[in-house]
């Protein structure tokens, strides 16, 4: 009888024991494969914005859209963006994934470092150095609101700053208060760099238009001063919100420049063979695109200029 | 004794034959899982070349301008200058891998190769040309092409090409 009692109390602690371990097996198989379809999804975003920020980069069309889920990207829900610079590249990351990272090209895309998004604001402005380089694409939470601030010297250049209908842009001089909310974006444009109060906003930069340098507010303090070659990237500064990120994007810019500067300078060399009035001095044209390709921008009015003389180079 | 001996193994058997049934459904799982995620890379893959060649002809290293503005043509001396200045640039080789960028020139037809040494009356532009070392590594090719128009600078006048991308698989 004994023996016998015994021996059902094995068999259910053998059941029990044998039980446990198939559905222990079962949960870590449940909780694996939900993590590869997550995987599997996170990558499946990036592939996505990959191909569009490719497609848009080049495209013919400078337009302004939002782009939500149910039109454009197709992001299907939350979504966290990384954007970040590393050794010169420029990388974006899906849901903190190391597997889902892009890594940019020659598409320039000023947006904050990180958005956690399901539908973008999106705006393409085709960026000409003095020949076409490419769009510039701004990306922003449809949420975002951007409180340009000006004083005396910088109010016309401030308000015929054209950026379009669909971003929340309100514009105010440095003597009004700016709202108490915490998910404003300031911009400043005034002479001197402000100093007191700028931690509550989300995100702070100071523009200088007149010498053309942008300085962003991270982690209690401003960056050093960070130059750009041409106008348009005013709109970039707007858009960013780290000083790496907008660094990385500028020496972009120049690299970029400086290979078109090649491809130019060669053509010029080629129609030289062609064009032999005494007029047309390809050789000098060829000589100042290799010069600014290496960064001598002061010569961008005279290159407009000579293009215009004879066969066109750009 | 015997009769709980018998019971025991008899359980121990289910449970085992459980666990290989088990087992044998999640090997043919994880093989259709690997199949799913090969034929998502393909698809990518597929995807990623339409991008490119959606994109190359827009590209300011390809298309034509004037004064600034982008035409919707490819430059046959910037096709030519391209491959000159990128030929000594190896980080086209991340942007591109392994493959072939070429244009054909259909109207006005010719198949002489495009040179700095030849570069009137010739209708072949290989803009990017990388194959992988080891030919026996290659598994597979996908082409796609796409009809373009091309713009001559030296005589200021139009013609229709075929921008052809092949891609190796390895």
């Amino acid at each position: 009888m004994n023996h016998k009692g015994q021996t059902e109390q094995f068999n259910w602690i053998f059941v029990l024991v044998a039980g446990a371990i198939i559905l222990g097996f079962f949960s870590l198989f449940i909780f694996k494969y939900v993590e590869l379809q997550q995987k599997r999804f996170n990558i499946g975003i990036s592939q996505d914005l990959s191909n569009a920020f490719q497609v848009l980069s080049t495209s013919s069309v400078g337009s302004s859209s939002t782009i939500d889920s149910s039109e454009g990207f197709k992001i299907g829900s939350t979504a966290l963006l990384d954007f970040s610079c590393t050794d010169d590249q420029l990388l974006l990351r899906v849901n903190e994934d190391p597997d889902a990272v892009y890594r940019f090209r020659d598409e320039f895309v000023f947006s904050r470092s990180s958005l956690r998004v399901d539908s973008l604001d999106l705006w393409l402005k085709p960026w000409f150095f003095p020949f076409y380089v490419g769009n510039f694409v701004f990306l922003s939470d449809p949420d975002d609101v951007f409180y340009f601030v000006y004083d005396a010297s910088t109010r016309e250049e401030v308000l015929s700053l054209d950026i379009p209908s669909i971003f929340t842009v309100k514009t105010v001089s440095i003597n009004d208060a700016l709202p108490e909310r915490s998910s404003l974006r300031v911009v400043y444009f005034t002479s001197s760099l402000p100093r007191s109060d700028l931690d509550r906003f989300s995100s702070v930069s100071h523009i200088s238009l007149s010498e053309k340098n942008v300085r962003f507010y991270e982690e209690g303090r401003w960056s050093d001063e960070i130059s750009f070659p041409s106008d348009a990237f005013v709109y970039g500064a707007v858009f960013s919100d780290s000083s790496s990120l907008f660094s990385c994007l500028v020496q972009k810019s120049e690299e970029r420049i400086s290979f078109l500067s090649k491809v130019y300078a060669q053509k010029a060399h080629l129609l030289s063979f062609f064009d032999r009035r005494p007029e047309c001095s390809y050789d000098l044209l060829f000589q100042r695109l290799v010069s600014f390709g290496k960064g001598d921008y002061d010569l961008l009015s005279s290159l407009e200029g000579e293009n215009s003389a004879c066969m066109l180079v750009f | 004794m015997r009769k709980g001996q018998l019971q025991i193994q008899e359980t121990i058997l289910v449970v085992f034959i459980f666990i290989v049934l088990i087992a044998l459904g999640l090997v043919f799982f994880y093989r259709f899982q690997l199949q799913s995620i090969q034929s998502e890379i393909q698809e990518y893959e597929h995807d990623h070349l339409s991008t490119l060649l959606v994109s190359l002809p827009e590209s300011p290293e390809f298309s034509c301008s004037f004064r600034g503005e982008k035409g919707h043509c490819l430059d046959t001396f910037k096709l030519l200058a391209f491959s000159e200045v990128s030929g000594k640039d190896s980080s086209f080789f991340q942007r591109f891998g392994y493959m072939n960028i070429s244009v054909y020139s259909l109207y006005p037809s010719s198949s002489v190769p495009c040179s700095s040494s030849q570069f009137n009356s010739c209708g072949v532009w290989t803009i990017y040309s990388r194959l992988p070392e080891d030919k026996h590594l290659i598994l597979g090719k996908e082409v796609l092409d796409s009809p373009v128009s091309l713009y001559f600078p030296d005589t200021d006048s139009y013609g229709v090409g075929l921008l052809v991308v092949e891609v190796y698989g390895r």
